[in-house]
């Protein structure tokens, strides 16, 4: 064979992999919707449960054609440098056009498809984050409106600003964020905040002297399991945050893993300290509550705390950052809850607050990382903490104008007189056999 | 804040996670191993106190 025939055979030999890759990554990726279905329906009464699980498969279904019409178009239009206004000029922005030849089956382009499959798979994690905050009340219709803003738009420009190459944060600021706490959790979290601040507690969940009641769900078993279910899906996400290995590399650094700002890492550090951050977020829960709930979710709420940094962090310190996460969620969602914010599974705190912990321990613990490109500054307190900021605006801004303008139409929030009689009067069948059910359907 | 990378370039660099090569690991074992005993402390404590209820 002579060089060139070896060459075209490594290459597609590479390519075959890389798509394998994305492709069962973004497989292992539908299970964090499973685990949130599951986790919403546990966490509902009986008579809201099957509203819980339309509302969840919606907002996956609707997100994947609109990420297709302009979700992915953005990432590429907001990561050149731009905060406010898209690129539409950028190179990758004019390839991902919807009508691009990229976006379609295309034999010289193996990598388009598997990406926006990854990122398409990103989103609905967006958007099931803020799912379990709002139900039980809010109206599907609004629902789709507020999950495909941000799934589809809000996390993706974010992404473009911090979670690229050539994103303003990163290249200004050093931002550094290679598991999406900042991009998609704070985002999330801070944009189901400015929702609830709008949607309003659900029908019972406060007194009059502004005490609270606890909501329990139909299926605590239901929820846990969901939440392990969710913890299997993310090692599919953290994978997919990490750029396959170039089949010809045209140097030495660029040969192996490369975070998505371009630098080298190993899957081995996300093994390292994913699992890490896993167990001392369940500890961190189990020791401050002892309650299974808190335990699954100090899990993700472990995650989130280390993802920022899942390249560089001792497994000693993911371990620690885990715990403290774990420890965090339930003060956090107490205070939450103070401000008479009715956030029906904790999905503020998890993701809102963990996510922010995750980001700024970077700029403590981190500080001084040189940057891969030239230029771009090292990692800083002072980086972060802006990234932070944008990241938390970026989410609440959104989330709170969109949500009060649904509010001002009439068309956010069911009825007290519906959520008395369950919102799966909207749905056609009833969730369990009649023994069971809190309403007649005849 | 805390200065903890070991590298200065990514060229030939090998451990690159916080405080490697220095004794800044050893402290964060430390804290690592206690926030395992801690727990089990506490679990201990709080099942004596659930036998002293009910048992």
């Amino acid at each position: 064979m002579s060089p060139e025939e070896v060459r075209a055979v490594v290459d597609a030999a590479a390519n075959a992999s890389m798509e394998a890759y994305y492709w069962w990554a973004t497989g292992i990726m539908v299970c964090i919707h499973a685990g949130f279905m599951m986790y919403e329906m546990g966490q509902s009464r009986v008579r809201n449960v099957l509203a819980s699980g339309v509302k969840n498969i919606l907002a996956f279904a609707f997100i994947i054609p609109t990420f297709f019409l302009f979700g992915w178009w953005l990432y590429w239009a907001y990561g050149t440098g731009n905060i406010f206004l898209p690129d539409a000029g950028a190179e990758y922005a004019q390839y991902y056009v919807p009508w691009s030849d990229g976006m379609g089956p295309n034999l010289q382009d193996q990598a388009s498809g598997v990406f926006w499959a990854a990122f398409v798979l990103f989103s609905a994690t967006t958007a099931s984050i803020v799912s379990g905050s709002v139900i039980e009340r809010i109206r599907i219709s609004s629902w789709i409106i507020l999950a495909v803003l941000v799934g589809s738009v809000v996390w993706i420009i974010a992404a473009g600003w911090g979670w690229s190459a050539g994103g303003w944060l990163v290249t200004d600021w050093g931002y550094h964020d290679v598991g999406a706490a900042g991009v998609v959790h704070m985002i999330s979290g801070f944009f189901a905040l400015g929702v609830l601040c709008n949607l309003g507690p659900r029908v019972g969940r406060f007194n009059a002297d502004g005490s609270a009641n606890d909501l329990l769900g139909h299926s605590v078993p239901m929820t846990i399991a969901g939440l392990m279910i969710i913890i299997i899906g993310f090692f599919g996400f953290l994978g997919a945050c990490l750029i396959y290995p170039a089949p010809m590399a045209a140097s030495a650094a660029d040969a192996g893993w490369l975070t998505i700002y371009g630098g080298p890492a190993t899957l081995s550090s996300f093994a390292f300290n994913t699992l890490m951050s896993f167990g001392g977020g369940i500890i961190g829960a189990y020791f401050i509550t002892k309650d299974p709930f808190w335990m699954m979710s100090g899990a993700l709420a472990g995650i989130f705390c280390a993802a920022a940094g899942l390249d560089l962090w001792y497994p000693g310190t993911a371990f620690a950052l885990g715990f403290l996460g774990g420890v965090v969620i339930p003060y956090s969602h107490k205070l939450i809850t103070s401000w008479g914010i009715d956030d029906a599974v904790g999905a503020v705190s998890v993701h809102g607050t963990c996510g922010l912990i995750g980001v700024l321990a970077v700029g403590v613990l981190l500080g001084g990382y040189p940057s891969h490109a030239e230029g771009v500054p090292a990692i800083s307190f002072t980086g972060q903490l802006v990234g932070a900021i944008a990241m938390g605006l970026g989410g609440f801004i959104p989330g709170y104008v969109v949500s009060w303008i649904l509010k001002k139409c009439g068309i956010l929030r069911s009825s007290d007189k519906v959520q008395e009689i369950g919102v799966d009067a909207e749905v056609p069948v009833p969730a369990y056999p009649e023994a069971m059910q809190s309403r007649d359907y005849s | 804040m805390f200065d903890s990378s070991p590298i200065e370039t990514w060229e030939g660099a090998a451990a690159i996670f916080n405080s490697a090569g220095s004794t800044g690991v050893w402290i964060w074992l430390l804290i690592a191993c206690a926030l395992c005993i801690i727990p089990v402390i506490s679990a201990i404590r709080h099942e004596n106190e659930t036998e002293r209820k009910h048992g």
